[in-house]
């Protein structure tokens, strides 16, 4: 594991993020941005499903938000995984960065398990709430704020 | 809808609060007004973002040592192989005001007698 993670520090791309004094900022803005695609994304999905814009149909906004959070997460994950190459050991032994990753991995099997629900289904096709969903509408946006805080601490632990 | 309004306003502002009340390496206000000096064996070096940074053993155990950021360390001339492990650094800086923490922020660092100035404007001369 730990060869692994030296592997990955001594990769070109690394070094050039620790050498160059633009890089690193500008992967950081990336990672920043596409942060705030999959929250601006899921928090206006999340509160539809919680009563508000009833006016919209809730497939009409499902299927082009979802779009821009699953843009969002990719990006995130990519610019994310370039920004902890720089020093790897480092951020797995930071207790911060470890909560920030069960945070979300539980937010994405949240999103994923909604996904699989006949309610979810029956709510894109007839338009009806259900409260199983608005409780994964609150807990998806409780772990998505809380990600992001676990993610601002790194820098403060 | 006025109250769930508030009540998303509240959340980001507190949000806000919270992590503005931390400030690792940015500032000084979380340091002494004191600016003090120790000397160390370099046990580790991190020359690069998010922020460059010395372990150093001293008499009173091991402390971390802030350099300037990368900018501000580069223009210091304190760059990739300009320090080794194992050698000995004079710093000077301002502790972290909690004692607990054994931190520093270094506005100079000295090396073989010679100096790199992190913070060249707050050096104070004795």
């Amino acid at each position: 594991m730990s060869a692994l993670l030296e592997l990955l520090s001594q990769w070109p791309v690394a070094a050039f993020l620790r050498q160059s004094l633009w890089a690193y900022p500008v992967v950081n803005a990336l990672h920043i941005l596409s942060i705030g695609l999959i929250a601006g994304a899921i928090t206006t999905l999340d509160l539809r499903v919680l009563g508000m814009f009833r006016d919209i149909p809730l497939a009409a906004l499902a299927r082009p938000l979802l779009r821009v959070a699953l843009t969002g997460m990719v990006m995130t994950v990519l610019s994310g995984f370039l920004l902890f190459s720089v020093q790897p050991d480092t951020y797995l032994g930071n207790a911060a960065f470890q909560t920030k990753l069960v945070l979300i991995t539980l937010a994405i099997a949240n999103a994923l398990i909604v996904h699989q629900l006949p309610s979810w289904r029956r709510a894109i096709a007839n338009n009806h709430g259900h409260p199983v969903l608005a409780a994964a509408a609150l807990l998806s946006m409780l772990l998505w704020a809380a990600t992001i805080l676990a993610g601002r601490w790194i820098a403060f632990v | 809808m006025m109250i769930r309004k508030a009540w998303t306003l509240a959340a980001g502002l507190a949000t806000t609060v919270l992590i503005s009340s931390a400030f690792a390496h940015h500032g000084w206000d979380w340091t002494q007004d004191e600016q003090t000096e120790m000397t160390g064996t370099i046990t580790s070096i991190y020359i690069g973002p998010p922020h460059p940074r010395l372990e150093i053993t001293t008499e009173d155990g091991p402390w971390s040592v802030d350099l300037g950021n990368p900018r501000q360390t580069q223009s210091a001339g304190f760059v990739e192989g300009t320090a080794a492990v194992g050698d000995v650094v004079l710093i000077r800086g301002h502790r972290s005001a909690d004692n607990n923490e054994k931190l520093i922020k270094a506005v100079r660092a000295t090396i073989d007698g010679r100096q790199y100035d992190f913070y060249p404007d707050l050096i104070r001369e004795d």
